[in-house]
């Protein structure tokens, strides 16, 4: 999937646990894990929100578009 | 007034199939060790041939004048059992055949309840959506395609016994009357395979509903 989900490299700049940001998204760590290994295939608005107000960033921190290579050259 | 919804539970559902399965699986064994004259007084066989109909009409004119009715008549089914009075005589490649597939038509009801069951004890755990189910549901599907399939070859092999008895009276048909049903199991079998389909979809659905933050 070319969206890439740079959760960690933002956990890390703020030096915030997965444990923490679970708490404090309000979401459990089951699903911040699938977030974060990139198996997620959607992401609600509300959880965006509150990842972004979490790690104090805007959406494009944590999302990323990386182009497949070979597709559209 | 809302008049009362009569729910019948998953678990209900689930171990009544457990049941037919249990009870379809001793039916099996007791029939197979009856044939074998296990537990009869010696091996035999049995099954339906379709005798021949004279396909003419006969024209029956109504008791008040206004008209007839016509009756065809197209053959019947009857039960034929044959009693060997040996084990070697029994034991042939044909009369082999034919229980492999008389039997086989009892091993798929098996695998259908079988299948119902486990679809039934997912449905009990709340595992709804999941490939699983998509392929015990696609299993029965061609369960129900084979179950009229075999049941055509079974007849079509106990004609064949039966046309080799020496001094038989029997006027077989050539073609046994099933062919309807096989048309009715494969309609069927179609119909649980869009079901199925329908069941792959929501898998997809499920799936992605999961996966979603």
């Amino acid at each position: 999937m070319p969206i890439i989900v740079n959760v960690d490299v933002m956990m890390a700049k703020r030096k915030m646990s997965l444990t923490e940001l679970a708490s404090k998204v309000d979401i459990t760590l089951a699903n911040l894990s699938i977030l974060k290994t990139g198996k997620a295939k959607a992401i609600r608005f509300g959880t965006l929100e509150a990842i972004c107000k979490a790690l104090d960033c805007q959406p494009g921190d944590v999302l990323e578009y990386v182009a497949e290579k070979g597709v559209g050259e | 007034m809302k008049a009362k919804e009569i729910i019948v539970s998953p678990k209900v559902l689930r171990y009544t199939f457990l049941a037919l399965t249990a009870g379809g699986c001793l039916m099996l064994f007791l029939n197979l060790s009856s044939y074998f004259g296990i537990t009869s007084d010696g091996p035999f066989i049995r099954g339906y041939v379709s005798t021949q109909g004279d396909y003419g009409p006969t024209v029956q004119p109504l008791s008040d004048g206004n008209g007839s009715y016509k009756i065809f008549n197209f053959g019947e089914r009857k039960l034929v059992l044959l009693d060997f009075s040996n084990l070697p005589s029994f034991m042939q490649f044909r009369h082999m055949f034919y229980i492999l597939c008389q039997k086989m038509v009892w091993f798929l009801a098996i695998i259908v309840m079988y299948q119902m069951y486990r679809i039934f004890r997912n449905l009990d755990r709340k595992v709804m959506f999941r490939d699983e189910n998509t392929r015990r549901i696609r299993l029965i599907a061609l369960a129900v395609l084979l179950y009229p399939i075999m049941g055509f070859l079974a007849e079509v092999q106990f004609k064949a016994i039966v046309s080799q008895l020496p001094g038989h009276t029997l006027q077989l048909s050539s073609i046994p009357i099933l062919d309807q049903e096989i048309v009715y199991g494969a309609i069927l079998s179609l119909v649980i395979f869009a079901l199925a389909d329908v069941f792959r979809s929501g898998t997809q659905l499920q799936q992605e509903q999961d996966l979603t933050i």
